[in-house]
């Protein structure tokens, strides 16, 4: 049904009306018919009708009589007004009276009070008229009560939303599809510093943008354009400049098919942001530290999986970090062998039946398939409420060490073994020689001849024993030395590292001066070791008197030999003892005492090595122990070792070997 | 080559093989010494003033080398043989290097066939104004 085409009938038809009245006038003959024409009209009429004489209903339609709820009884000779809504009498009044001077008022609205006290509200339409013979004021009306509430609810909505963008504490946005700004609300006048009069009407680029930040957000505008609702993070600036982030949640508004309008709702982040900023920067700060320790650091979570791997830990595995981030420890890293009973052990832990081992020592399998051997520290990660979540491992790669140490254990057995033998065997060559030229003295003597065969069996069965004891010392002396080129200064830099903790306690400096880039030499690392071991420890020793001081150690190429001199600052060498501190079994202590390696060990293996060694007593005080090895592809590797000039025969001694 | 007269000064802590040397020695017409230590051998040959010396090492108080080094300041031709159980001396050069002054070494043990010729032919090299290692 067509409101308005409605609303212009009722208008028109209290001239109609008005008309018919006035032609029933004329005939006052027909008056009875006429009367009779205004009942039929007042009683089929869709519209509530009325004639109104000195304020005071004369005839009322059915209709008016079903809005008003009165009947034709009630209301005629009752004032017009009295069903009027109090504070809209006056108007109605007015009008009613401008009707009567002849004017036509139509199409206001005001509310009556209904029998029910229901209120409704009408829009009325009246006109004056000649009721029997003297003026009246016929009038239309209709009840728009339902149109009213519809708009009333209508205003109250729009007023809602405009209030609600008002009063919003998050900026509003709402733009025109030629991108002109159509609304902004307070709170964006608040964050942006511009007013709503600056911006309304502005099109891109807006005057938040920022150069930086104008290409992104043209992107994002775009992709939003194109997939209806968005979100995105732009960073913009405010009049002063400052600049501000904000969170866009953005959606266009389609009216059939047509873009209407564009509407942004943006969110201040700024705080949110400057706390992310500082919580990476944290985050990047921790995992700075992680990657210059020393150590390897991981973290794995509650099935074994890996969620952090230090820079070291990739180093010492030879993985990326992404290569790790994820893959199970335990499939990835441990060897198969062991990786069931080890995988068990974490799963009881995960799952608290057993206290973390904080110190262990296990192999980890590296990326080439190689084994590392780590020494492990482990704790357990627990959540806020108390759960174990995973654990934090630190290991330190002591495959080195341990095989410097199990070479150095080997090579100190071997050393004295050979000890040993030497010095059985100068025990029991002795009274050997006593049986052997006893026995020849005896045979050469005056004996029977049954005396003398056996005399010649004790003889030989002496000789016998000699030979074996020639034969054990040469075996051990055959055992000493896997001979390969090596750098001179690995086994001296282990024999360092070894000794670290110990000169530290006694409060020993250690400063060393190294020949750049390698010193190569053929020789047997572990027997190298265990000299330079023995030079550091007697070093150590006469230092430990007076408490502390200072070991010197230089190493240097000088023509074809590898010299390495170890200097210190304590008591020195005796002078008588200068002459015989490399001697085999000089010592005042019994074989297998004090260290159980003593300085002869040096030498046997120095000369072993086709080297020479030195000891002379520092002017300054301490004493000098000098080294020197035939350098790798030098042409004095295989011809005797040229004996360096002796400063002075009484204060150095020094041994050499020639080539065997 | 005679050996009669020329005496011998045998030196080691080892009672019976001082004891059977100077048998050995003295069935090949040698006089024979015998010192127990350092001291004892050295105040002999300030004395007597040995051809050979058959020198033990290791020896308590001044040992071998000692004995050497301080014979060698007052008696440079007086020959010296180490006789030791010192295997580590695998050679009479090395003996020398090492010891500065040692014309000879003997291993021990050793065949009375072997002492006797060591000490025969540094009484040979001592007559004919050779050195031994020469």
């Amino acid at each position: 049904m067509d409101t308005s085409k409605i609303k212009k009938r009722f208008i028109e038809e209290p001239g109609a009306l008005q008309q018919r009245v006035a032609e029933l006038e004329k005939s006052e003959s027909e008056q009875p018919q006429a009367q009779e024409l205004l009942g039929v009209l007042f009683s089929s009429s869709p519209i509530g009708l009325y004639i109104v004489q000195d304020g005071c209903f004369q005839a009322v339609s059915s209709e008016f009589q079903e809005i008003s709820g009165y009947s034709a009884d009630e209301l005629i000779g009752t004032h017009s007004l009295s069903l009027v809504f109090p504070g809209d009498r006056e108007m109605v009044r007015d009008n009613a009276v401008r009707a009567l001077k002849g004017e036509r008022c139509s199409g206001y609205e005001f509310r009556i009070a209904t029998k029910g006290g229901e209120t409704r509200w009408i829009m009325e339409t009246i006109a004056p008229v000649q009721y029997y013979g003297r003026p009246a004021t016929v009038g239309s009306f209709m009840d728009i009560t339902q149109r009213r509430e519809m708009e009333e609810a209508l205003r109250e909505s729009e007023e809602f939303n405009s209030s609600l963008s008002r009063n919003s504490l998050h900026p509003i946005l709402v733009l025109n599809p030629d991108t002109s700004i159509k609304y902004v609300n307070p709170a964006l006048e608040r964050l942006t510093g511009f007013t709503s009069t600056e911006l309304v009407g502005k099109k891109a680029p807006y005057p938040w943008l920022t150069e930086e930040s104008l290409p992104k957000t043209r992107q994002d505008f775009k992709v939003a354009m194109r997939r209806g609702a968005n979100w995105f993070e732009e960073l913009f600036q405010n009049k002063d400049g400052e600049q501000f982030w904000v969170e866009i949640t953005s959606a266009p508004i389609m009216h059939d098919g047509e873009l209407r309008y564009y509407i942004a709702s943006w969110v201040d982040i700024t705080e949110r942001k400057q706390m992310e900023d500082a919580l990476r920067r944290e985050k990047e700060r921790a995992e700075g530290y992680l990657d210059i320790a020393g150590v390897m650091m991981a973290t794995m979570d509650a099935v074994g999986n890996i969620t952090l791997v230090n820079r070291k830990g990739c180093e010492i595995l030879g993985y990326e970090v992404g290569e790790l981030i994820g893959k199970n420890w335990f499939d990835t890293l441990i060897p198969q062998r062991i990786r069931g009973e080890i995988e068990d052990v974490f799963h009881k832990l995960m799952a608290g039946d057993i206290e973390p081992v904080k110190q262990y020592e296990n192999p980890l399998l590296t990326k080439d398939g190689d084994e590392r051997l780590i020494a492990f520290t482990n704790a357990v990660i627990r959540d806020p409420n108390g759960r174990i979540v995973g654990t934090l491992t630190s290991g330190e790669d002591i495959t080195e060490l341990r095989k410097a140490q199990e070479q150095l254990e080997h090579s100190r057995l071997l050393a004295s073994l050979g000890e040993m033998t030497a010095g059985i065997a100068h025990e029991v060559n002795n009274p050997l020689g006593s049986i052997l030229l006893y026995s020849e003295l005896l045979i050469a003597s005056d004996v029977p001849s049954q005396t003398k065969k056996d005399l010649k069996v004790i003889h030989e069965e002496a000789k016998r024993a000699a030979r074996i004891m020639t034969d054990l010392l040469t075996y051990g002396r055959r055992a000493k030395f896997q001979m390969r080129r090596l750098d001179l200064h690995s086994p001296l830099k282990k024999v360092l590292e070894m000794r670290r903790y110990e000169q530290r306690v006694q409060n020993i400096i250690v400063s060393t001066s190294l020949q750049d880039g390698p010193l190569y030499v053929n020789g047997d690392s572990s027997q190298l070791m265990q000299v330079f071991m023995n030079l550091i420890l007697n070093a150590e020793e006469a230092l430990r008197e007076p408490k502390g001081g200072n070991i010197a150690i230089t190493t240097q190429a000088t023509g074809e030999w590898a010299r390495v001199v170890i200097a210190d600052d304590g008591i020195g060498i005796p002078h008588t003892d200068l002459n015989q501190v490399f001697y085999p079994f000089f010592t005042t202590k019994e074989v297998g005492e004090g260290t159980g390696l003593g300085l002869s060990t040096c030498y046997g293996i120095v000369t072993g090595h086709n080297g020479l060694i030195r000891a002379e007593n520092n002017e300054m005080g301490g004493a000098i122990f000098t080294i020197e090895l035939p350098l790798a592809n030098s042409r004095r590797q295989r011809s005797s070792p040229q004996k360096p000039k002796s400063k002075s025969a009484n204060h150095i001694t020094e041994m050499s070997k020639e080539g065997s | 080559m005679a050996t009669s007269n020329s005496l011998v000064l045998v030196v080691d802590d080892e009672p019976h093989l001082c004891n059977v040397l100077r048998r050995i020695l003295e069935r090949e017409g040698y006089q024979v010494l015998t010192a127990p230590d350092g001291e004892a051998a050295l105040r002999l040959i300030k004395q007597k003033a040995p051809d050979v010396i058959l020198l033990d090492l290791m020896m308590p108080g001044i040992d071998g080398r000692e004995v050497c080094w301080r014979v060698r300041e007052f008696s440079p031709q007086t020959r010296i043989i180490y006789f030791t159980a010192k295997t580590e001396l695998a050679s009479a050069s090395k003996a020398k290097e090492l010891h500065s002054g040692a014309d000879a070494f003997i291993a021990k043990p050793a065949t009375s066939k072997r002492i006797l010729s060591t000490v025969g032919s540094m009484l040979n090299s001592r007559r004919n104004k050779e050195g031994y290692l020469s």
